[in-house]
């Protein structure tokens, strides 16, 4: 991608409460709690 | 090594931008992000258009540059470097994308057209807001970014009036993204997908455009 020529550089520290994380989903199903009844 | 940017800013002067205070909102601009569905799952990834692209993932994204792999099987240099091609993309207006992918996306997408392995329908190709932060190197049309996230979707395409990129895309908002695919980037970044004229609002919202790059 041409994005032409470069002007100039900036420096950005993202506020935490700006900056919102990603959503981490467990790679498998949380154990059940109850007991297993056999 | 530190370079003192009161003597060495003449000759690099992006050590007198990186030296100064530390801006707190990111900012923002728009890129066109390329939709696959990968593996029988058929779990959705977005690239860029570019065949050395990144997988972009939700929330923040990290750029690393892809140049030759120096010592220890480092990345040459922290992205974005001057004088390099990486960084995170995006352009600072809807119009600047047509230019600024005119040649390398017509020409890559003509390549995958006459690949019959892959086919590209309209659908695979969706109008993305981002933010972008840490060191964000500006442009003319656009910026590169150390960190980048993506705010907010179109589910239109711009309008292109004559044969090109965007050429089969209808004006009066043509809807080009499938309603399943919509779905699938909400589930998947939990950003919102909104109308091409409401992009802009939603990414003020998140940070500033750039200024005074014409």
């Amino acid at each position: 991608m041409n994005l032409g020529r470069e002007i100039r550089t900036v420096r950005i520290v993202e506020e935490p409460e700006t900056a919102p994380q990603p959503v981490e989903e467990p790679a498998w199903p949380e154990p059940s709690k109850e007991p297993v009844r056999e | 090594m530190q370079l003192d940017s009161g003597v060495w800013g003449t000759v690099f002067p992006e050590l007198r931008a990186v030296s100064g205070p530390a801006e707190t909102r990111p900012v923002v601009g728009f890129r066109v992000s390329r939709i696959h569905f990968i593996g029988a799952r058929r779990s959705l990834a977005l690239t860029g258009i570019g065949p050395r692209t990144y997988f972009w993932e939700p929330g923040r994204n990290v750029a690393t540059c892809s140049g030759p792999i120096g010592a220890f099987g480092k990345p040459p240099h922290e992205a974005p470097a001057a004088g390099c091609g990486c960084g995170l993309y995006a352009c600072h207006d809807i119009a600047e994308l047509h230019l600024a992918w005119m040649v390398q996306g017509a020409r890559y997408i003509a390549k995958m057209q006459w690949d019959s392995r892959f086919s590209t329908p309209y659908d695979q190709f969706v109008l993305t807001g981002v933010a972008g932060s840490g060191t964000v190197r500006i442009h003319q049309r656009g910026w590169r970014a150390q960190f980048a996230r993506i705010v907010a979707f179109s589910d239109e395409i711009p309008e292109r009036a004559s044969i090109g990129f965007f050429g089969r895309a209808k004006a009066g908002g043509h809807r080009v993204v499938s309603e399943p695919t919509v779905q699938a980037l909400v589930e998947k970044y939990r950003v919102p997908v909104v109308p091409l004229t409401e992009l802009p609002n939603v990414l003020r919202s998140a940070g500033d455009f750039v200024q005074g790059t014409s």
